[in-house]
């Protein structure tokens, strides 16, 4: 009897002292949360496109008019509406809204300067590029760059703002040469009317224009997450501090980011402080019901090649060899229906999910990788996870230790 | 480190490759790591091939540039050769999320490899395909990040 006691505690020992969530990290395993840390992440890369994207005086030029919901055709818009701070700069709906419904979900730009992609498809390749395309959306801002441009020259704040970064503005006073509203796009008023105009009067408005969007990029180059809890416990592996780093993660937690980084494969993409490689996937998501299946990067590759405000156009600050992320971007069978890895930091502000807003809850996502289905259009890159249901809630718990403040800088 | 550089003739390269990328790797050495590739190189066929990588160690999720030094087995720089890239991840079933090119470099002997982006840590497989004259070789590349 006593030798089956003996045995009964031994068996429960060993299994207690094989519990995996109690094991120390490895050297292998540290080195790579480290590579996660926030501590790791550098000044966001340089955008040699954009010749002010480090200047502070633009940067608060930049802030302005973020936050101005005159710079629409409604007077109600700014790039805040669907970039809410509150929200951790996303809007917390399926898809945005501002004028119109927008085609896919507002991504959070916190942390977006990093990447050389922007928008899910990646259909422009500067935060200043970026910025200028609401302006003009119908759905969005809905306003016309010839508008914008009025608006700035007869604004007391606005004008010796922007001519101290870029110079004067073009003289404008001059109705027949420079309309109320004016753009080339889909508006057939505006377009006739933009038609109408001089080569070279097009040009310096399309200049003065994308100063502007160079300013908002200067303000949310500044955007950058700060430090979540999973940060303070790499920073506890990193010093050796097993009791601190004990009180900060759960037994789940800690199993969450050892299948985050192991049999789950997450960090495959979503690595690096960011937990993004920024990069093109196709993850087999199903479309929003009634819609046609998302191109996603390949018709964002063929888009941003064209885009005048790329790179290498004439509006870029680059020389031409510079442009390397465009120079050597590829297309492929592969990249349809891909959409750009998101960050992982900040999810519980961010919610709902996906290029479509497809999915309100953090389970639900899981859920979907576990299976990876078929892909709608193109091939699903993920395989099944064959992960259980608590090795699914490990996970999500570990995902919700990545959140943390967004650095909003006083400008 | 093992250095993990092959050369083999063209023609025995096209049977062997399928067998290289499929089955084990450690038949045919072991890969380099991040900060290996720098220091390295070897000879055998036609042509020796040294890189010097830009940024060192090699990092993730940027793009970069390597120099690409190529010379006879008898230390004689090839001067215009052709040289094309093509590479990815055997594991994850996909190529390089870039187009990297090949072009002359600062001296006969070098080459500037631009253009190439490591997206995912892992095993990388790397081809550079190399015609100068009459003599098409082929350099395997294996990479672990």
């Amino acid at each position: 009897m006593a030798l089956i006691a003996v045995g009964i505690l031994l068996s429960a020992g060993y299994f207690l002292l094989d519990d995996p969530s109690d094991q120390p990290w490895t050297p292998d395993e540290e080195k790579t949360l480290e590579s996660l840390w926030i501590g790791n992440l550098s000044q966001p890369p340089i955008d040699s496109s954009n010749a002010v994207a480090t200047n502070i005086n633009a940067a608060k030029l930049g802030h302005k008019l973020f936050f101005d919901p005159r710079l629409s055709v409604n007077g109600l818009v700014s790039c805040a509406i669907c970039h809410q701070p509150s929200r951790h700069f996303s809007d917390g709906m399926a898809k945005g809204f501002a004028i119109g419904e927008a085609q896919r979900n507002t991504p959070s730009i916190v942390g977006t300067a990093y990447s050389p992609w922007f928008y899910w498809d990646g259909r422009k390749d500067s935060l200043w590029a970026q910025a200028l395309a609401p302006l003009e959306h119908e759905d969005e801002h809905g306003g016309n760059r010839m508008a914008y441009i009025h608006f700035i020259s007869g604004d007391e704040v606005y004008r010796p703002m922007y001519q101290e970064l870029f110079g004067d503005l073009p003289d404008i006073s001059d109705p027949v040469r420079f309309p109320a509203n004016a753009a080339p796009g889909d508006n057939p008023e505006w377009n006739k009317a933009w038609q109408a105009m001089a080569a070279a009067d097009q040009e310096s408005i399309t200049r003065a224009f994308t100063n502007l969007g160079k300013s908002i990029a200067a303000y949310e180059m500044l955007l950058v997450p700060q430090p979540s809890r999973f940060d303070h416990y790499v920073e506890t592996e990193l010093i050796n501090d097993a009791s601190t780093q004990e009180s900060l993660f759960s037994p789940n937690e800690k199993m969450g980011l050892r299948l985050f980084i192991g049999k789950a494969g997450c960090i495959n993409c979503h690595n690096g402080p960011l937990l993004t490689n920024n990069e093109f996937h196709n993850t087999g998501l199903v479309n929003s019901a009634g819609e046609i299946p998302d191109k996603g990067r390949v018709e964002g590759e063929r888009l941003v090649r064209a885009d005048p405000f790329n790179c290498a156009g004439r509006y870029s600050d680059s020389a031409v060899n510079d442009c390397a992320e465009l120079r050597f971007m590829r297309s492929g069978v592969d990249l349809i229906g891909a959409m750009r890895t998101p960050s992982l930091r900040n999810l519980e502000g961010t919610a709902p999910y996906m290029h479509k807003g497809q999915m309100k809850q953090l389970s639900e996502v899981l859920d979907h990788y576990n299976r990876a289905p078929e892909a709608m259009i193109g091939h699903n890159e993920a395989e099944p996870l064959g992960l259980n249901d608590l090795e699914l809630r490990q996970l999500e718990d570990f995902l919700n230790t990545l959140n943390g403040p967004v650095l909003t800088p006083i400008l | 480190m093992t250095l993990a550089f092959y050369f083999r003739d063209r023609g025995l390269l096209l049977l062997w490759l399928p067998v290289y990328f499929t089955l084990s790797h450690a038949a045919l050495g072991q890969p380099v790591g991040a900060g290996d590739i720098a220091f390295q190189s070897t000879v055998a066929g036609h042509y020796e091939v040294r890189f010097d990588s830009q940024p060192k160690p090699i990092v993730i999720n940027q793009i970069q540039s390597w120099v690409m030094s190529v010379r006879t087995g008898d230390g004689l720089c090839v001067k215009g050769a052709e040289i094309t890239v093509v590479g990815g991840m055997p594991e994850h079933n996909h190529g390089f999320p870039t187009a990297p090119l090949v072009r002359p470099g600062a001296n006969d002997c070098e080459y500037l490899v631009e253009g190439l982006r490591f997206h995912m840590s892992g095993r990388w497989e790397m081809s550079f395909n190399i015609k100068a004259g009459a003599k098409t070789d082929t350099l395997m590349v294996s990479l672990d990040l």
